[in-house]
């Protein structure tokens, strides 16, 4: 049986949502268990996304209350799951393009699924790609792009992995603006996917996690 | 379907004047939004930074910098490629931005490579506390706030007295010590500035549909009109501040979608003074309204009602509305059925066609079909195998003008630009 802020949360109910969290604050509950049911919440929201019952605008909220559970436990959000992370993905926006408004819904949906991302932000380097699966040993990595431009930097950061002779050791995905298989192929990435849950069943299917 | 040789596409514009290939090209697009089946299926060349790669020699600068250079690009880029409708992204003030200092764009040249795109930075100018002061008197919030949060050189301008309080005989002058701030000096030194140099811009910029026109080469569009809710969103309250007002200040953002409407319609409404175009058409690029960015109800709510009316306020004046439903528009095939049959083209991006002429044949006329990533990593062959595919189903019967999903940048390969606006010439007469 979830808890009420569990239920809150995933219908998107915010006065409720943080009047339930103050009030167990005020008890004296353990904050960090709060938070959790809160990411319970975001996960049945993440669900919902997937199936497509919530749209941006409903993530975007969820995002919001979340924001505000967890000022009112005073616990940062990413502390909150730390003991049930389910695999590393780095990622970013490739070289050339600075758009982050899907990335950023990306990191946020892989965050609150489980996972610990390592966000490189925009206009990433090939070779910081590369730098950052040596330094992590992340098995995922997602390249975003909003441009037409970044069709190229996929590719040649695909191209910078294999010739650091890590292309077996990671599974690459690809995203963003007008992202479609020619495109994949071209940059010879692993998958693509139009929407942040289709990154986190991606990652999921390749860190062996449900 | 029928085919044409390669010889015959050589001979097919020769011996006609550019009036007659201007009137034929008119009448081929008239024929396909009034879902008739045209002489043969039209298409329309969208580009972006395009004419650098195809002319050469010239940078995505170039449209900032250097406007001659960059309107004889565009000019031998329709004339090379012949096609029914151009739509050139056209030359931009880079030294009027430069002197205004912009928080939100980055331009090729400035910040960003000479060849890089441009790209816009979102924001939050109009905060959710001040949709008040923004509903009640757009031109001040405009002035004193969205002006300086929006233009580094006019952030002065904050102080200057709320517009209200000039009225009255005397009252300006009893405002006026703000105006000898100097700092305030220095901003509207700056508008100065950018003035003469958007002036020059504009002169070389100038008549260039006009021109085009008389080269036999009918422009897509006369004048543009954006959709109310992307205007906020785009403009005013960023993406996701947006979606939160959907949930927590639903009524404000309503209104603010009825105050954008009004000037929306007077923007469309200039194509009515062109001189060019039979029907006088209008362009709307839609961002923020399609499938991914909010649900059907969503949608019904706060994007369709004030987009309809603006469409129909240019259909029921005699122009064609052209929307550009960017991003998947396949959940809301079904409300484009709400509007005129026969008096707007729905230009799609990432919507199936097959789908969309399910819905919309001999309703509304479709346009758009060719994914920009064919263009930059297929071969010519294939271009041509897909482009045939598309006239042969969503071309069926008429009401269909080929394009691409998005205005052509700078990474498609001109030999595939040459077989997308070939294939009609081959192979698509009815």
């Amino acid at each position: 049986m979830p808890s009420a802020l569990v239920t809150a949360i995933a219908d998107l109910q915010e006065d409720e949502a943080l009047r339930l969290a103050k009030d167990r604050v005020a008890a004296g509950e353990d904050p960090l268990k709060i938070l959790q049911d809160a990411r319970s919440g975001m996960e049945i929201v993440g669900q919902r996304f997937a199936d497509a019952t919530y749209f941006l605008p409903d993530l975007v909220y969820a995002g919001e209350i979340l924001k505000g559970v967890s000022e009112l436990a005073k616990i940062p959000l990413a502390k909150a799951a730390q003991d049930k992370r389910l695999g590393k993905c780095i990622i970013g926006t490739v070289a050339g393009d600075i758009h982050d408004i899907g990335k950023n819904i990306v990191v946020f949906m892989l965050d609150v699924s489980g996972f610990e991302v390592y966000d490189l932000g925009v206009d990433v380097p090939a070779e910081k790609f590369v730098e950052k699966i040596r330094e992590t040993n992340a098995p995922v990595v997602g390249l975003s792009g909003f441009l037409t431009l970044a069709f190229e930097s996929m590719r040649e950061t695909v191209q910078a992995i294999s010739d650091a002779g890590l292309r077996s050791k990671v599974k690459i995905m690809v995203g963003g603006g007008q992202v479609d298989e020619t495109v994949r192929q071209y940059a010879k990435a692993d998958a693509y996917g139009t929407d942040a849950m289709a990154a986190v069943k991606l990652s999921k299917g390749w860190v062996g996690a449900k | 379907m029928k085919t044409r040789t390669a010889y015959d596409l050589k001979q097919l514009d020769q011996g006609k004047s550019p009036e007659q290939l201007y009137e034929e090209r008119e009448r081929r697009v008239r024929d396909a939004i009034h879902l008739k089946e045209p002489d043969r299926v039209p298409v329309l060349l969208a580009t972006n930074y395009f004419p650098v790669t195809h002319v050469g020699g010239i940078t995505n600068a170039t449209s900032y910098y250097d406007w001659a250079a960059w309107r004889e690009a565009n000019k031998k880029t329709v004339l090379d490629y012949a096609p029914d409708l151009f739509a050139p992204s056209g030359g931009t003030p880079g030294p009027a931005l430069g002197v205004l200092a912009p928080a939100l764009y980055k331009w090729p040249g400035d910040g960003l490579g000479p060849n890089a795109m441009h790209q816009y930075i979102e924001g939050e100018p109009l905060k959710a506390e001040e949709y008040d002061a923004f509903l009640n008197d757009p031109g001040d919030w405009t002035l004193r706030c969205y002006l300086p949060r929006v233009w580094g050189a006019l952030k002065p301008l904050a102080q200057l007295p709320p517009l209200q309080s000039l009225w009255g005989a005397n009252a300006l002058a009893n405002q006026a010590a703000p105006f000898a701030a100097p700092d305030v000096v220095q901003a509207f030194e700056a508008l100065f500035a950018a003035g003469r140099e958007t002036e020059k811009c504009r002169l070389a910029n100038a008549g260039f549909d006009a021109e085009m026109a008389s080269l036999g080469f009918p422009p897509l569009s006369h004048s543009n009109a954006a959709a109310p809710f992307d205007v906020v969103s785009d403009h005013l309250r960023g993406m996701a501040g947006t979606m939160l007002d959907m949930y927590r200040r639903p009524d404000r953002l309503l209104q603010a979608c009825e105050l954008i409407l009004s000037r929306s319609v007077a923007t469309g409404v200039v194509a009515l003074k062109s001189p060019l175009g039979n029907p006088k058409r209008v362009g709307s690029a839609l961002h923020r309204g399609s499938d991914g960015f909010m649900s059907l109800k969503q949608f019904e709510t706060f994007y369709w009602p004030t987009l309809k009316e603006l469409i129909l306020a240019m259909t029921d004046r005699g122009m064609v509305h052209i929307p550009f439903y960017e991003g998947d528009w396949a959940q809301r095939l079904g409300h484009l059925l709400e509007l005129p049959r026969g008096k707007t083209i729905a230009r799609f991006a990432l919507t199936d066609l097959a789908r969309a002429k399910a819905v919309l044949g001999g309703h509304t006329c479709i346009m758009g079909g060719v994914p920009h990533a064919l263009l930059q990593t297929a071969s010519p062959p294939e271009v041509e195998e897909f482009c045939l595919n598309l006239m042969k189903t969503v071309g069926k019967g008429g009401g269909f003008i080929l394009s691409t999903h998005t205005g052509i940048t700078e990474e498609a390969k001109p030999a595939n630009v040459k077989a997308m606006v070939d294939s009609v010439k081959k192979y698509g007469w009815y």
